[in-house]
């Protein structure tokens, strides 16, 4: 088996003295499609900063592809590619001209730059728009271009640092189509994002990111089913309905119950015995569902309460 | 080395094809600037100031013209223009995910403020030889040296200005209060020594006083080994002291 692209060993970064990252430990295998999951200011930029070497670390040990980003960034640099959070695009200059310069910012030969950059802006569904100017894209076309110029080195490690805010369903699912292509060919992809649905679509494996500590790395599925299994039911906050299910929670331990600020939330591992609740109760559900990712989030993450907080 | 100094040219090279777009609005002010000058100082004013170290007025006053351009054009690429790309642009965020680091940056804006005080000084001095300004000479193949050293060292007082300030507005404080007095008292309309002791000492301390030594020596064809090595020598280490503190300064704020 080949050795992991990301291998990090208690991983620390402090600003003075706070601990962006205190001590992170996580392995991301070849192919792999990697979810670094975790609310705003968990650490998941901080480590993706480390990760290229833009800063360096205040302890721990981190290989990027056998590298380390912090003595080696250039040489990191050259076989990775980034999709930054802000679109960062050379509003100066067109959407070829800014290609043809990251082309030859990530060393492709010169005769190669052209023809490299067509081929990706082809890719990406761009290619009419070669010779506009940046403020002429849609924010979907500047997230695609964002992509492309992440692709012009062609990356075996692709950092997708929350890829999809802000975009319309159709343009996500365009780039989640393209992150699946990239996955057939292989490349390794480690992805931040706040949407579990996403991460759950895409990823192998995921990390959950707290306070700068990982508190568990596996894949989608299986933390859902150690975590959180079976069905959740969604209702609306109101007194009534509180009442009922806090009543049948305490008696019945299948029940789980929590509180959030979008509504009211019972588990069960079976569909069945939500049903027979809602029968039983006289109570109708805003939505019913399997539980999924954003649920381990939130438990884990002490994002929600339980009852008996 | 090598590939650090290929990545620094990619940098000029990027601020050059944003400079050709609008080629004809970028290079109007330095080059109207000192036009204007020579018209209405050396040619108006001129006529009315008695012979300077034995020269016109307008003979006086005509190198020192090639500093300004290349103090202007390398202040202000370097103090707004970097500011913009900096932070409204944030141009150099998506560059440090390439194998461009902080290092890279910086040096190729040095690079490109150097060159563009080359050239920009060296398109006034061939003005001012159209017009009769100066002789040309073998002394005039200095013209473009100069040009670059004093980019360099007032790009870098951009590059420090830009690290400074709080936001793009204060820009003016340091153009009103440190900018326009080097203009004005770095020899070029009048002999330094006309100055208080006090004023000398801080003027020769900055680096456009020697530049326009330099220029004024070369265009005059009076340059001797010893003023070349004196000036040429506090110029460079001038530069060098301001590009450290500028590039160390900047690299701070460049890093995310």
């Amino acid at each position: 088996m080949s050795s992991p692209v990301i291998i990090a060993d208690k991983v620390v970064k402090s600003f003075g003295s706070f601990h962006a990252l205190a001590g992170v430990d996580l392995e991301v295998q070849p192919g792999e499609c990697f979810g670094l999951l975790g609310p705003n200011g968990a650490g998941k930029s901080t480590f993706i900063n480390l990760a290229y070497g833009a800063i360096s670390r205040t302890g721990g040990s981190l290989k990027i592809m056998g590298l380390d980003p912090e003595t080696q960034a250039r040489e990191v640099k050259k076989r990775i590619g980034v999709v930054t959070q802000e679109n960062a695009l050379d509003e100066s200059l067109t959407v070829e001209e800014n290609m043809l310069l990251y082309a030859a910012f990530v060393g492709v030969p010169s005769a190669e730059r052209k023809p490299r950059v067509n081929e990706l802006l082809e890719y990406m569904s761009l290619s009419h728009k070669a010779g506009e100017a940046i403020k002429a894209l849609s924010g979907g076309m500047k997230r695609r271009l964002v992509f492309v110029r992440a692709l012009l080195s062609r990356p075996e490690l692709l950092i997708l640092d929350e890829p999809t805010t802000g975009l319309d369903p159709a343009v996500r699912h365009l780039l989640w189509q393209k992150v699946h292509e990239l996955r057939e060919q292989k490349v390794t992809i480690l992805l931040t994002t706040h949407y579990m649905h996403e991460a759950e679509l895409l990823c192998d494996r995921v990390a959950i990111l707290n306070k700068g500590q990982v508190l568990q790395t596996a894949s989608p599925k299986a933390m859902i089913d150690e975590s959180v299994p079976g069905f959740m039911g969604i209702y609306s906050i109101d007194d009534r309905i509180k009442q009922r299910l806090e009543s049948s929670a305490s008696k019945d331990k299948r029940f789980h119950l929590t509180f959030r600020s979008s509504g009211i939330y019972l588990r069960t591992e079976h569909i069945e015995d939500l049903l027979a609740l809602h029968l039983r109760e006289q109570i109708v559900p805003l939505q019913m569902r399997p539980t999924n990712l954003e649920d381990v989030f939130l438990k884990m993450t002490g994002e929600e309460l339980a009852a008996h907080d | 080395m090598t590939e650090t100094l290929l990545l620094s040219l990619h940098i000029a090279r990027r601020n050059w094809v944003v400079y050709r777009k609008d080629f004809l609005a970028n290079i109007s002010p330095s080059l109207s600037d000192p036009l204007f000058m020579v018209f209405s100082l050396g040619v108006g004013l001129g006529a009315m100031v008695p012979p300077l170290e034995g020269r016109s007025y307008l003979e006086f006053m005509a190198p020192g013209l090639v500093s300004f351009t290349a103090l202007v054009t390398s202040f202000f690429e370097c103090s707004y223009g970097f500011y913009i790309r900096m932070t409204f642009e944030n141009v150099f965020l998506a560059m440090l995910t390439t194998p461009l680091g902080v290092r890279e940056i910086l040096i190729g804006e040095f690079i490109w403020v150097g060159l563009k005080g080359a050239v920009m000084g060296t398109c006034v001095a061939i003005f001012l030889a159209l017009f009769g300004a100066f002789q040309v000479s073998w002394f005039a193949l200095l013209i473009p040296v100069v040009g670059f050293f004093v980019g360099i060292g007032c790009g870098a007082m951009g590059l420090i200005a830009s690290a400074c300030v709080r936001n793009i507005n204060q820009f003016q404080t340091v153009y009103a209060w440190i900018i326009s007095p080097l203009l004005f008292f770095s020899g070029i309309f009048f002999p330094i020594e006309q100055m208080p002791k006090l004023a000398q000492v801080i003027t020769w301390c900055l680096p456009l006083s020697h530049g326009v030594r330099l220029s004024q020596l070369a265009f005059w064809q009076t340059l001797t080994w010893s003023s070349f090595f004196f000036h040429g020598s506090v110029l460079l280490g001038q530069c060098l002291i301001l590009s450290a503190i500028g590039y160390r300064l900047c690299a701070k704020r460049l890093r995310p």
